[in-house]
């Protein structure tokens, strides 16, 4: 049963790129459709582990999937007008709908996966079935960030396995087993010093996956020049690798290594901030701009999961929100790049005249990007900090508020021009077309979301979190 | 015996920093695939599973993937040179650095005394290692990138080797497919990138920096 999460979405990919046609985007959503499904039964029959325990399901599987299938299916129905409108590229449209399913299909088995190869091998995947997907506009310069992609990722996720061999070297007295489920009864026997180099190389690996800095130039390429529904997929992307560091976190936590990982995970947050925040201010190009913010996210999570079980419970929340929100603002960058055609900041301005519903989406998006109340990112921001003042770094809770405040000024003087200053004159706007508002609807399912989560999170969602915060920051 | 093949290994390094033909460093690629594959054999008692995966893998390593690196380099319509950016006498030097750094590393990690190898198989996956990421970094034709990406696998997975680490059938076949995909997609990168630009050289792939963005496609 459980490999029905990793074989449905593969299968699917096969068969869009087989019957070449526009059926394909309906295939994408009963695919998403299908997979939630599936997610939401984990929680009532409970699915027997695959092959000794090498894909199983447990609280921190199942919270992962639940928020991938979530933006998967959004960014599906999404993705059904944005090729609508875009049939000049229709050509392309079937290849690029099947790397979309196979990335789906690799992102749930490294979620699923309880085996370090595995969740390497399918790390590697998901980063060979984006590639593809940046190019799909056919420019020079999606050529280039696509080209930038494959090269800094493999290498970057390359040094991972560098990890799994030091670890398996690590426990090579009670013969290497990388079984997760394993390693950890017997994480205390190991080579200290190998576990630690082994985390380092994890963590560069997987981070650059994850777009943590100071391994995050391919970052703002990548988002930028990739089409709006494969941005808005990237932040599951960033989840999957956020999930490999805390796994491989979780072993060396149980080697007596809690305070290591700390350290190391603290200083790449911190580094994560301060690119962001350097590269925010006076940024010109709107996705270049939201692809840095999630340079912040991720740096924020990996503070969070560094600063106790406070900060902790604050990075998982932080996770599910970031993934949220990142996606609504991507979906609505695609809106505001068909009416304006252009991604220069100053370019874009009057969204409320111009396209009301999209501008006041754009407002709420940064609200719910900068952490203001009622949002849910509100809620996990809070939380990371109280995690860090309860862990007694005081200077350190100090400067990530100086920097998320710069960030935030940063973000306020890109977004409310664009929402609230004079259309730019001269330039002839294509009217919006009726296809246009539905591209928005997605977007705003997922803000609902998010906002819902900073009003009430349900107990069962909320116990969901404990149990996963519980497994990674015992 | 082994020890002969890791020094031919680390010379073979070294030939790659200073050869200015890609078809020379495919070959050598090509070699060091072999070396690479085949030396678990030398060393552990061999099983079924053992001996399948080192001639998968030699096939791989050694065929297949050169040959997918000599057909993007026709497609691509590759001449010669390599095109380094950093001149050859300062390559080798560099490579020297590299391979008394490797040396160096070697004798500090202790590992002779657990896994019983000698320094030198410890310090030649690392040099391998040094050198894929240094043609990376010094060269500008694409096609040496994936050269440089193939060498620092092979370094890799030389040192897993070296470790002598119990191999797992179906990830090792799952890394190798990876593997496979990489060369085959960044082949197909390299096509268009050819038809796009009437050149690979990735140095002038310059377009996308924060001093150029400018919010326009």
């Amino acid at each position: 049963m459980i490999t029905l999460f990793v074989v449905i979405p593969a299968l699917a990919g096969i068969f869009s790129l087989w019957i070449k046609t526009t059926v394909s985007r309906e295939i994408m959503i009963m695919t998403a459709v299908f997979h939630l499904l599936l997610t939401v039964f984990t929680f009532i029959y409970p699915f027997e582990p695959f092959y000794n325990g090498w894909m199983a399901i447990n609280p921190s599987s199942q919270l992962f999937l639940l928020t991938l299938s979530i933006l998967f299916l959004l960014v599906g129905f999404y993705n059904r007008d944005y090729m609508a409108l875009n049939s000049r590229v229709s050509r392309y449209e079937a290849q690029q709908n099947c790397c979309m399913l196979l990335m789906f299909s690799a992102m749930s088995l490294v979620i699923l996966s309880r085996h370090f190869g595995v969740i390497w091998v399918a790390m590697e995947a998901t980063t060979l079935f984006s590639a593809p997907l940046i190019y799909f506009h056919r420019s020079h310069t999606s050529l280039e960030a696509t080209w930038k992609y494959l090269m800094i990722c493999s290498v970057g996720i390359a040094l991972a396995l560098l990890g799994n061999m030091l670890l398996s070297y690590a426990y090579r007295a009670s013969g290497s087993p990388m079984l997760i489920d394993d390693l950890l009864p017997i994480a205390a026997s190991g080579d200290r010093n190998w576990i630690k180099a082994a985390f380092i190389f994890f963590i560069v690996g997987y981070g650059t996956e994850m777009g943590l800095a100071p391994m995050h130039s391919w970052l703002p390429d990548a988002y930028s020049e990739a089409p709006s529904p494969v941005s808005a997929i990237f932040p599951a992307l960033m989840n999957c690798a956020f999930l490999s560091v805390l796994r491989t976190g979780e072993v060396c936590q149980a080697a007596g290594l809690g305070e290591f990982r700390d350290e190391i995970m603290l200083f790449f947050g911190i580094a994560s901030l301060l690119f962001a925040a350097i590269f925010i201010i006076g940024q010109k190009d709107y996705p270049r701009m939201l692809a840095y913010s999630s340079v912040e996210h991720v740096g924020l999570m990996s503070l969070g999961a560094a600063c106790g079980p406070i900060g902790m419970i604050g990075s998982i929340l932080h996770m599910i929100n970031h993934t949220l929100v990142k996606g609504m603002l991507f979906m609505i960058s695609g809106n505001i790049l068909a009416v304006y055609r252009s991604r220069n900041v100053n370019k874009v301005g009057g969204m409320l005249q111009v396209n009301p519903p999209a501008g006041i989406l754009w407002l709420a998006g940064f609200m719910a990007i900068t952490g203001l109340p009622p949002f849910g990112m509100f809620i996990s921001k809070l939380l990371i900090i109280r995690g860090m003042l309860n862990s007694g770094s005081y200077v350190m809770a100090a400067v990530v508020l100086a920097l998320i405040a710069v960030i935030f000024v940063g973000m306020l003087l890109i977004f409310i021009p664009m929402a609230m200053g004079t259309p730019p004159s001269g330039t002839s706007l294509k009217p919006a077309k009726p296809r246009l508002r539905w591209l928005l609807f997605p977007a705003l399912i997922s803000g609902l979301i998010s906002l819902l989560l900073g009003i009430y999170i349900p107990d069962s969602v909320y116990n969901l979190v404990l149990e996963v915060s519980e497994i990674f920051g015992r | 015996m082994i020890n002969l093949i890791f020094a031919a290994v680390i010379l073979s390094c070294l030939m790659l920093s200073a050869s200015s033909r890609i078809k020379t460093c495919i070959h050598i690629v090509a070699f060091q695939g072999a070396a690479v594959s085949l030396l678990p054999l030398l060393r552990h008692h061999i099983d079924w599973e053992l001996l399948i995966l080192a001639l998968i893998a030699a096939l791989v390593k050694t065929l297949i993937l050169p040959l997918m690196l000599f057909r993007s380099m026709r497609i691509a319509g590759v001449r010669r040179e390599v095109e380094p950016l950093i001149s050859y006498p300062v390559s080798i030097a560099i490579s020297l650095c590299g391979l008394s750094f490797a040396l160096w590393l070697a004798t500090r990690l202790q590992l002779t005394e657990t896994t019983g190898v000698s320094h030198l198989m410890i310090a030649a996956p690392f040099f391998m290692m040094f050198t894929g990421l240094f043609l990376i970094i010094s060269r500008t034709k694409a096609l040496t990138g994936i050269v440089g990406y193939l060498v620092f696998e092979n370094g890799i997975y030389l040192f897993g080797g070296v470790l002598g680490l119990e191999h797992n059938f179906i990830v090792e076949l799952g890394i190798l497919l990876d593997v496979l995909v990489m060369v085959f997609v960044s082949g197909v990168a390299i096509f268009h990138i050819n038809r796009k630009f009437d050149h690979i050289d990735t140095g002038r792939l310059t377009s996308l920096s924060e001093d150029t963005a400018e919010g326009e496609r």
